[in-house]
Order: C-alpha cells, then structure tokens, then sequence
C-alpha cells in the first residue's frame, strides 16, 4: 500500500512523515510513504497513491484544488486533509475525502483516521479472480454460485452459496435470503422486507430481516468516514 | 380447587400480570437467578395451604401478583409495588366487567358464579391484555416513564379512581347476582361500565396531558440551555477573533523581541517566549465539527474544563453537510450525552480524557464520545437510569425515532456512549 503526502512545509510534511511512521510500525502490511512538496508534484507522479495526505492550503495548486481534479477524473486516492484552519473544511467535503485532521492536533487525530481508512481499503480478498469489492450479489444456483458484478456481467462458479457466505464474510458480504447473499458496499437502502442495491430490490427472509439490519449497521460502522 | 384449577389459574394469571407489567408499563425483565427460586417456592407453598389454611387461600392468591412482579421484573421495590397495586385494580375490574357481560349472554351455561364462567373470564382477560399490548407495544417506553416518575399525589389520584371504579364494578357484580329483573339488570351494568370508561378515559387523558406539559417544559429547558450555549460560543468567537487582530497587531513587536532574542543568541529564551505565543494565540476555545449544535455543547465542556492541567480533548471528524436532524432532537442528544460526560469527568482524580469520534456511511451518522470515569460510574448510571432518569429515556427515544440505538459501555477506565442513527 502506498500513502502519500503532500504538504509544502517542510517542517509539517516532517512531522506527518514520523506520526504515520510511528502509528503504521506495528502493520504487517508492507506500506510504502511518499511524500510530495506540492499538489503540482503529486499530478506529475506517476505513482499510485491509495491514500494521500493532503494539506488544504498549498502554495500554487491547493488541496482543494487537487481533491477536485482527482474526483473529476475519477482517481480513486483515498483523501485525508491536513489543515490548520478549520473553518476551510467547509469547501473540502467530497466523494473520495476519508477525514480531516488538525495539523496542531495531528498526533492525536490523524493516527486513528489513518488506521480506519486502512482497515476500508483492506476490505476485500480475491474469490477465483475476481475482487470481492467487485461483485454486487451473489445468487445460489443449485450447487452453483452466480457472482453478478459491478460491470454488469456475471460469473458462475461451482461453490455453494454456504461456502461463499464464510469466505465473504470478513469483507462485507451479507446474507438476506437462502438465495442471495450481498456486498454491503453496494446496498443503497435497507426497506421493509427488501434491499435496494442499484435500483434492483432483492428480497430478504423474514426471519433474517433484523440480523441484515443489524449487520449492516456494524458494517456501515467499520467503513465509515471522518467527514 | 382442584390441581387443574390451581393449574388454570397460575397459568392465566401470571400472563395477565406479566403482560401489564411488561406490555402495558414497559417494566423489563431482570437478570437475577434467584427469580425462579423464590417463584418455585411461592407455588409449592399452596399445597400446605391448601390442607390446612383453606380459609386465607384468597391472602395467598392476592399476593402472588406482587411476589411474581418483585421476582421477575427490573426497578425499585417501591415502584414495583406501586405498579402492583394499580396493576391488581386493572386486573380485576376487567375481569369483573367481562364477568359481568359473559352472565348476560342468554341460553349459555355461563350463568353464575361457576367454575367454568371463571376459567372463561381469566381466559378473555388474557386475551385482553394481549390484545392491549400488541395496540400499544410502540408507547411502553412512554407509558413506564410516565409511571415511574408520578408524583405520590398524582399516584393517590390513579389509584383513588381505580378503587371507585372497583367500588362501581363491583356493586354491578353483586346486583347480578342477587334476583332483580333482567331489564334493570343491563341497565344497571350498561350504565356501570359507561361510568367506569368515562373515569378511565378522564384519568389517562389527565396523565397524558400532565406528560405532554413536562414534555413541552423540557424542550423549552432544553432550547434555553442551546440559546446560552451558542451566547458563550458566539462570545468565544468574538474572543478569538480580538486576540488574532491584536495578535497581528503586535506582530512587529513580536518579531523585534525574537530578533533581540536571537542577537543575544539564548536558545532557551527564544523557546520560552515563542511558547508563550504559541499559548497566547491558542488559548480561546472554539471547536468546528460542521454542525453549531455540536460545536457549542463540546466548547462549552472544553471551556469548563479547560482550567484543570489534567484536562485532554480530542475531537475527530465532522458532521456530514446532508445532516437535517430535527434541531431539537440533536439539542437532546448531545445535550444529555456531554452533560453526563462533564459530571463522570469532574469526579475522577487523575487524567481526565475527552474524545469524541463522528463518522459517518451511508446515512448513517455514528458519535461515540468516550471519557474518563470512575470504576462505580457504569453502576451509578443504571441506578440513574432505573431511578427514571429523564435524559437518558429522551436520548433513547430520539434515537429510536431515527432508526439507530444507543449504547452506553464501561471499559479500561473510560465511559463510552455509542450513537448510532440514520440521517
């Protein structure tokens, strides 16, 4: 994993490098830090960046102005914004902003904002080729599972709907009915009886309609954001 | 009585009380082992009373509400026998005015005082019952705050009328079964049980009223505390704001001392006065967590406790732009949460610790605000809530409104209120 920072002071980017320095020590994951003295940088870089650090106010291009370009070209670098002045967040919400962080207060707020949005993108494991995080629905086939997917298509495999259910299970995956199981990432609305996922309502069991409620709570718990 | 009526009884009784104490007042079950230990012992004890005291059977049958309500249900002993008293009354006016319907029923065999009217009449109060739990499962919480927080005069008032009522259904009774003419005997209960219901109503009404004014008085409490909360902001904005202008200001003077200091060449002094300004600039509190609700109640704490060295805050995270919770109801929730966080924190002696967490997925909103407390503290704070404790009962229903729950926790020496609702 590569976090990025990108901070035009020296003595800022320094003590961001060493709080996430001493806050990822104890991660097994190999997470690589690069650090960038400008948004004009960052873009210049051909280094893909999962979550970047990113200071609001910037000499040339700002923060914000860098959030904007990201979003609309679709990049999806995870943001978490390093300021000193509060009152400009106001204009620093976005799709891809995962937190804000004092920078008088770094020490304390960034190290837990940095872990949770770690812990987010780490949520997904590959099932035969396919990213978890791809799939939208799982439907059960006799002893087939039927992975529909993000892209529209759709992907059989011969594994049970059981077996699925506990290989899923640690990345999101919730079970609604005996046929469909599904990616918490993609459910819009839970409804009475029903989950609403891309405009599609899939039925959930009645006996099951409080654990889905409560399933998703917990996992809309674990993936939320700072901001 | 035979074991099958004993039998019969127990049965339909239980569920009667079990159904008004859990259904209708919202009381909740305990956790307390013992519970079935001294329910056992209660109903084996009708086998010597039924050889040798047959004449205080009725003492025995009377008083096994109350034994079943202490053994099984959470609270006060004195509210429980409260509840008890009111509902004994509940229990047998309904069943006296069933009674009193089922012998009117023409070519039946439920013509008297028989075995089988009775076993008929406890068999419909449960269903009653039933049926008044399922009408009114969304008001218990409502219901059991109203009742453990009645004042003892507003209690003698439900109880006065519940006796009257009796007094009235009873006499219905007793002119049933005496030989009177069956025309006059409808009147008479016909007339009874339009009295009874018009008292019945009148005396709910009342208390509801009297809810709806504590309620209307809390919010306006509630709304006066924001009004003051958000003055102190505001006040502490205008503060800020007049130590930056002279902050800018005096920055010549600022830089001529540094530059003084520097020629001199002494490390510490340059330190020591830099940290000065440091502290200068950042003593005024004014916290931005995107909403003016929040921001007021957690500068408000801040600033009360700011004063004690031992005193540390952290605040993560922002409220979402989408937010639109009722103002009120955000005022409650907050309000109620940071006034149990400040009253934990002044009692504990060593590093006070004040963090509060807000997240947020997918229109769900998630606050959770930890802070240091003493071990007893989890322990006081059931006794409060149990004693009817008015914020944390407005807490929970705010945020059932909004589809979340609320939990609250005790771990490693902090207290946590976990908040969860969607938005």
């Amino acid at each position: 994993m590569k976090i990025g920072i990108c901070d035009d002071s020296v003595n800022d980017m320094k003590q961001i490098k060493e709080t996430c320095t001493e806050c990822l020590k104890n991660e097994c994951e190999n997470i690589e830090i690069i650090t960038f003295s400008s948004a004009e940088e960052f873009l210049e870089s051909d280094k893909i960046i999962d979550i970047l650090i990113l200071d609001i106010e910037m000499d040339g291009m700002s923060g914000i102005e860098l959030k904007n370009y990201l979003q609309r070209k679709e990049i999806k670098t995870m943001i978490i914004f390093v300021t000193d002045h509060d009152e400009l967040v106001l204009s620093a919400f976005g799709m891809n902003v995962f937190g804000f962080a004092m920078k008088k207060m770094i020490n304390n707020q960034l190290p837990v904002i940095l872990k949770s949005a770690i812990s987010v993108l780490n949520q997904y494991i590959m099932i035969d080729g396919i990213d978890s995080r791809n799939i939208i629905y799982i439907k059960a086939e006799r002893i087939y599972s039927n992975c529909f997917l993000a892209d529209g298509s759709n992907k059989l495999l011969r594994t049970s709907l059981n077996t699925m259910e506990s290989k899923l299970d640690s990345v999101g995956f919730i079970r609604i009915h005996r046929t469909y199981l599904v990616n918490a990432r993609w459910i819009d609305r839970i409804l009475e009886g029903e989950v609403l996922i891309k405009d599609k309502r899939m039925p959930v069991s009645t006996r099951l309609q409080s654990s889905v409620r409560k399933e998703y709570k917990e996992y809309c718990e674990k993936n939320a954001r700072y901001c | 009585m035979t074991v099958m009526q004993w039998f019969l009884w127990f049965l339909t009784e239980t569920t009667k009380y079990i159904l008004i104490m859990y259904g209708v007042m919202g009381f909740t079950f305990n956790k307390h082992k013992y519970k079935y230990v001294s329910l056992l012992l209660y109903i084996l004890a009708v086998i010597p009373m039924q050889l040798y005291l047959k004449d205080i059977l009725f003492i025995y049958r009377t008083l096994w509400g109350l034994v079943l309500i202490i053994s099984l249900f959470d609270g006060a002993i004195s509210k429980k026998i409260q509840m008890y008293v009111v509902s004994y009354f509940f229990i047998t006016n309904i069943d006296i005015s069933l009674w009193s319907i089922l012998i009117n029923i023409k070519d039946s065999s439920l013509t008297g005082n028989n075995d089988l009217t009775v076993s008929v009449c406890n068999s419909l109060g449960v269903l009653f019952w039933g049926i008044t739990t399922v009408a009114i499962r969304k008001e218990r919480l409502h219901i059991y705050n109203v009742l453990t927080n009645l004042s003892l005069k507003y209690y003698t008032m439900l109880l006065s009328v519940l006796v009257g009522v009796s007094v009235i259904v009873g006499s219905i009774q007793y002119s049933l079964i005496d030989n009177i003419p069956e025309s006059l005997k409808k009147i008479c209960m016909l007339v009874g049980m339009v009295f009874s219901l018009i008292i019945i109503m009148g005396c709910i009404i009342y208390i509801y009223t009297l809810y709806m004014k504590k309620s209307i008085e809390y919010d306006y409490k509630m709304d006066k505390i924001f009004y003051e909360k958000q003055v102190e902001y505001y006040k502490n904005i205008l503060e800020k704001d007049e130590k930056t202008k002279k902050f800018r200001h005096d920055i010549r003077k600022h830089m001529r001392a540094i530059a003084s200091l520097c020629e001199e060449g002494d490390i510490g002094n340059i330190k020591k006065y830099v940290e000065n300004l440091q502290e200068d600039y950042q003593e005024c509190c004014t916290i931005y967590t995107g909403n003016i609700i929040s921001d007021s109640f957690i500068s408000s704490l801040i600033e009360n406790m700011k004063s004690d060295p031992k005193f540390k805050y952290i605040i993560r995270g922002k409220i979402p732009q989408n937010f639109d919770m009722n103002q009120n109801d955000f005022c409650v929730l907050i309000a109620n949460a940071l006034e149990n966080a400040e009253h934990a924190l002044k009692k504990v002696e060593g590093i006070k610790l004040f963090t509060i967490d807000i997240k947020n997925y997918n229109g769900y909103l998630f606050i959770k605000i930890s802070n240091s407390a003493l071990a007893g503290e989890m322990d006081n704070f059931y006794k409060r809530q149990k004693e009817g404790g008015y914020g944390v009962y407005n807490m929970k229903k705010i945020v059932e409104k909004y589809d979340g729950e609320i939990n609250f926790s005790y771990e490693n020496g902090l207290f946590h209120t976990d908040i969860a609702f969607s938005i």
